[in-house]
């Protein structure tokens, strides 16, 4: 993503007198769940599709041409940029928990692609989990969010299933609600959105997928 | 005339305190959409689909409209100035359009002259900017609050003093003009004041406009960013110009209304004038302080 400069970009100028800045930027797909031989969840794999707007300010910001799909030396611009980060700098906007809530950690991004389809950067890559997950102990979840709601998610990708075929995920959407609203509403008044109050308000607005095995 | 004050207090409210509803998620889509409308235009423009620059100028337009009237303190600025000072509906609304085309300018300044004279990156012109703007911005805003309630605070009427002195003013459309003289309270009669507020506005660009530009000047339409921030501008104007305007009508008929009590009619301008300029300085202090911590 373009976490660095863009969000530098709007901490800096979000402040119009009559600026919205909270969220900036938006991202549709989802995740699948990868399964290794023992049968436990071992990776995931994140599909990122960046709004237009975004694409073309990723695209633009690396020197790319908007109506292309990145090539060659652009491709590896975009992914040093989109994927270049590892999972000590920053957790990537996904969350997973086991069935007792506790948080299991995501390794750095591997396998990356990019491309563009119909005007939107569509960015995939891996995390392994740090410890597999033998799913017997119950349903595991993935929350997608960015806690400072400086980006916005909506899983809209079916997720797929490899490496097992008794597991079901079930897509579980935001959905917003008057409290909600009005929390959005402070969050878009809010021009120092860089910095909510709430440093985890984001969660608020997760997007999940809940993973279970029989 | 008192249902119609309150009415205009509501509307003046609800634009001060950034219009805080339910309506927010269905804001955050237009703009979402007129975002992604001026994106798919800008692709237009490279392939050479005509009238593409004219679309992309249209949807700016929209883009500042929409994005000024959800929420967000600008408004709030010149709601209060109005409602804290004399200054007519004509002025403010100059005032207004001059803070919102002042924006869109300095936008074109820091993004096209960063990049472009400076032969900087993005990323390094925005840690600097970063660095002052932001902070430089809140306390102007600061300022402004500041002035206003110190100009509240200086023209607080003596309760002893001329009780039931009727001034009739030629200039003076409403004919009471209980309270102090015109020049004492008129907190935007002279160049500073006014300067002070078009800059607090005028210094911080928006989000949407700063990465258009960006984008334009990487792929090269320089001209045409120019004009599509121009009309953003001229949207995010009309907002301000209808919180002006708002904050006008709330002032005249508070003071028309409250004009039929004496001590009433000389402490509601005043009270005006604290009132604004303590929620400015209460909002603009609280970012500062953050910024600054």
């Amino acid at each position: 993503m373009l976490r660095t400069p863009a969000r530098a970009l709007a901490i800096i100028f979000a402040l119009s007198g009559t600026a919205t800045a909270h969220p900036h930027e938006f991202y549709e797909g989802g995740a699948d769940f990868l399964f290794d031989e023992n049968g436990h969840l071992a990776a995931v794999r994140i599909v990122w599709v960046y709004d237009e707007f975004t694409t073309l300010y990723v695209l633009s910001e690396n020197g790319l041409d908007p109506t292309q799909s990145p090539q060659g030396d652009g491709l590896d611009r975009i992914l040093a940029t989109q994927v270049g980060w590892t999972a000590a700098e920053w957790e990537g906007d996904a969350y997973l928990r086991d069935d007792s809530g506790k948080n299991v950690a995501l390794g750095d991004p591997v396998h990356p692609l990019a491309t563009v389809h119909e005007g939107q950067l569509v960015v995939i890559f891996e995390r392994q989990l740090a410890a597999p997950i033998d799913m017997a102990a119950g349903p595991v979840e993935l929350l997608i969010y960015d806690p400072s709601f400086y980006a916005q998610y909506t899983i809209n990708k079916r997720p797929r299933i490899e490496g097992r075929d008794d597991c079901t995920a079930e897509i579980v959407n935001f959905r917003m609600t008057p409290e909600a609203a009005l929390k959005l509403s402070d969050l878009m008044a809010l021009t120092i959105d860089e910095m909510p109050d709430d440093p985890n308000v984001g969660a608020e607005f997760a997007e999940r997928l809940v993973l279970k095995c029989d | 005339m008192p249902l119609l004050a309150g009415v205009a207090i509501l509307v003046v409210l609800a634009f001060m305190f950034g219009g805080r509803n339910a309506l927010a998620d269905q804001i955050l889509l237009w703009q979402r959409g007129l975002q992604n409308l001026m994106a798919g235009h800008v692709r237009d423009i490279k392939t050479g689909v005509p009238w593409a620059s004219w679309a992309l100028i249209g949807a700016a337009f929209a883009y500042g409209f929409v994005h000024a009237a959800g929420p967000g303190h600008g408004k709030a600025l010149m709601g209060g100035a109005a409602m804290g000072s004399r200054a007519g509906a004509r002025k403010l609304s100059l005032i207004a359009l001059a803070a919102s085309l002042g924006q869109g300018i300095w936008a074109i300044v820091l993004v096209y002259g960063g990049l472009g004279l400076a032969l900087i990156t993005a990323r390094q012109m925005t840690g600097a900017a970063d660095a002052y703007l932001m902070p430089l911005s809140y306390a102007m805003i600061g300022a402004v609050g500041l002035y206003l309630l110190w100009r509240g605070v200086r023209s607080w009427p003596q309760k002893s003093a001329e009780p039931h002195h009727h001034h009739h003013d030629d200039d003076c459309a409403c004919g009471h003009r209980h309270g102090p003289s015109r020049a004492d309270v008129d907190g935007l009669d002279n160049w500073r004041g006014i300067a002070a507020l078009i800059g607090a506005i005028a210094v911080r660009p928006c989000t949407g406009a700063i990465m258009l530009l960006v984008i334009c000047w990487q792929i090269g339409l320089i001209v045409t960013g120019f004009w599509a921030i121009m009309a953003m501008a001229f949207g995010t104007a009309l907002v301000t110009i209808i919180a002006a305007n708002a904050g006008v009508l709330v002032r005249e008929n508070a003071l028309a209304w409250t004009s039929r009590f004496h001590y009433a009619g000389r402490v509601v301008f005043p009270a005006l004038q604290i009132i604004a300029g303590v929620a400015i300085i209460l909002a603009a202090g609280a970012v500062l302080a953050r910024l600054l911590a």
